[in-house]
């Protein structure tokens, strides 16, 4: 009954077969958009991934209050945000605490070395550098092909506010850059 | 004089911000404002690209197989909190009945149940200081209730009632050497028992008993509390 042609979801956690094969379709159409959301935060793809999946999985148990698409995606946005912002946390502080116990000269690894160039890093620096809400914006203004109304439905916010975080955060990044430049 | 008035906000208009209708009238009308708004609307638009392509990675084709088998584990691990949950919980309830059979049993109370198998002795009884509470002769019917016997005592007087058919008296436990000592004098002939008055079978007690004073459990303050309007009037229905 719960067999599905593709990923066989629910061998353990049961839905009804049309709602797995909706769920599926939702994993296949949003799964860029909750990496990209968590990279956002994390810049590491791994661990972008593995917040991703954790937040699909959340999203598989309550998939039936969350079939329609903009709710689905809103819910998965916020999610792994959420997600990604307490993972990065609880990075920092392990680092911070490594930091204090290894050796201060280590070498980056080399995956460091190839993914970092010195603009994307003062790109990064500067997102950091801005409040929360400003950072969500403007990372999902940048997923969302530049779409105020589809960056409003997944915050569940109106456009009005969008309009002025986007704003905020352009003119905070501009500055920053232009600081670090 | 116009330029410099709305400068700033043609610069905000460049990254976003809404630009007034006057603004818009001098925007469109003033060369150098458009070039400046031009670079810096190019400088957002920078921004913008730079920020989509630094976050432009796609999932691995692996992608879909993690997400399933999060799932799967997520599920097992629920499956496994379920149990351990469960097993506390019923270890809990089964705690809590035995305590509760041996607290009903373990004599607590300040009354006592006395079941009189065996005709007591007063091998330890000392010289009776207090009042006969209440005795029961041998053909009078048992005391269905005494005064301040709760409803747990007479649930246990039943069950033992039903378990012996001997003869049974509710006394209070500070006077069962009183009682003890009451047997003994009419034991040994000192007492006659035909000569104490009956019992008021009417009333489902003796005449002469003693009734211990009726004990009030006191109320919880909270619920006290809970009930009274700040006002101090009647409190809520």
């Amino acid at each position: 009954m719960h067999e599905s042609a593709g990923l066989g979801f629910g061998t353990l956690v049961t839905l009804d077969a049309p709602l797995e094969r909706e769920f599926e379709q939702r994993v296949r159409d949003s799964s860029a958009l909750a990496v990209r959301v968590a990279y956002g935060v994390l810049r590491q793809r791994l661990d972008a991934e593995d917040v991703a999946q954790e937040a699909f999985a959340k999203a598989y148990p309550r998939f039936a209050r969350l079939r329609g698409r903009d709710e689905f995606r809103a819910w998965l946005v916020r999610t792994t945000w959420r997600l990604a912002i307490d993972r990065w946390r609880a990075d920092r502080r392990r680092s911070a605490r490594e930091l204090k116990t290894s050796n201060p000269t280590a070498v980056p690894s080399a995956e460091d070395v190839a993914v970092g160039n010195e603009r994307a890093e003062r790109l990064w620096q500067a997102i950091d550098a801005l409040p929360e809400k400003l950072r969500l914006v403007i990372v999902l203004f940048a997923i969302e092909g530049h779409d105020v109304a589809e960056v409003a439905r997944l915050l569940d916010v109106p456009e009005g506010t969008v309009k002025s975080r986007l704003f905020l955060a352009r003119k905070g990044l501009a500055r920053s850059l232009q600081c670090l430049a | 004089m116009s330029c410099l008035k709305y400068a700033d906000a043609i610069i905000d208009h460049a990254y976003g911000a809404p630009l007034s209708s006057a603004g818009a009238e001098h925007l469109a009308a003033c060369e150098p404002c458009r070039r400046t708004f031009e670079r810096h609307a190019r400088h957002a638009h920078d921004i913008d690209e730079t920020v989509l392509g630094a976050i432009a990675i796609e999932p691995s084709i692996d992608f879909r197989r993690g997400v399933r088998e999060r799932i799967e584990r997520t599920d097992a691990g629920r499956s496994r909190t379920r149990w351990w949950v469960a097993l506390p919980v019923a270890a809990a309830i089964v705690m809590a009945v035995i305590l509760g059979g041996l607290w009903e049993h373990s004599g607590s109370s300040p009354r006592a149940v006395v079941v009189m198998s065996q005709p007591l002795t007063a091998t330890d009884v000392a010289k009776p200081s207090g009042t006969i509470a209440a005795v029961r002769p041998e053909n009078a019917p048992a005391v269905s209730r005494t005064a301040g016997t709760t409803r747990r005592h007479d649930r246990m007087s039943r069950s033992h009632r039903a378990a012996s058919p001997e003869a049974e008296v509710l006394v209070p436990g500070d006077q069962r050497r009183a009682i003890a000592r009451l047997v003994e004098l009419i034991q040994d002939g000192t007492l006659d028992p035909a000569k104490l008055p009956p019992p008021d079978v009417a009333a489902g007690k003796p005449a002469d008993l003693v009734v211990p004073a009726l004990t009030i459990e006191p109320i919880p303050i909270a619920t006290v509390e809970t009930n009274r309007r700040p006002d101090g009037g009647p409190g809520r229905r």
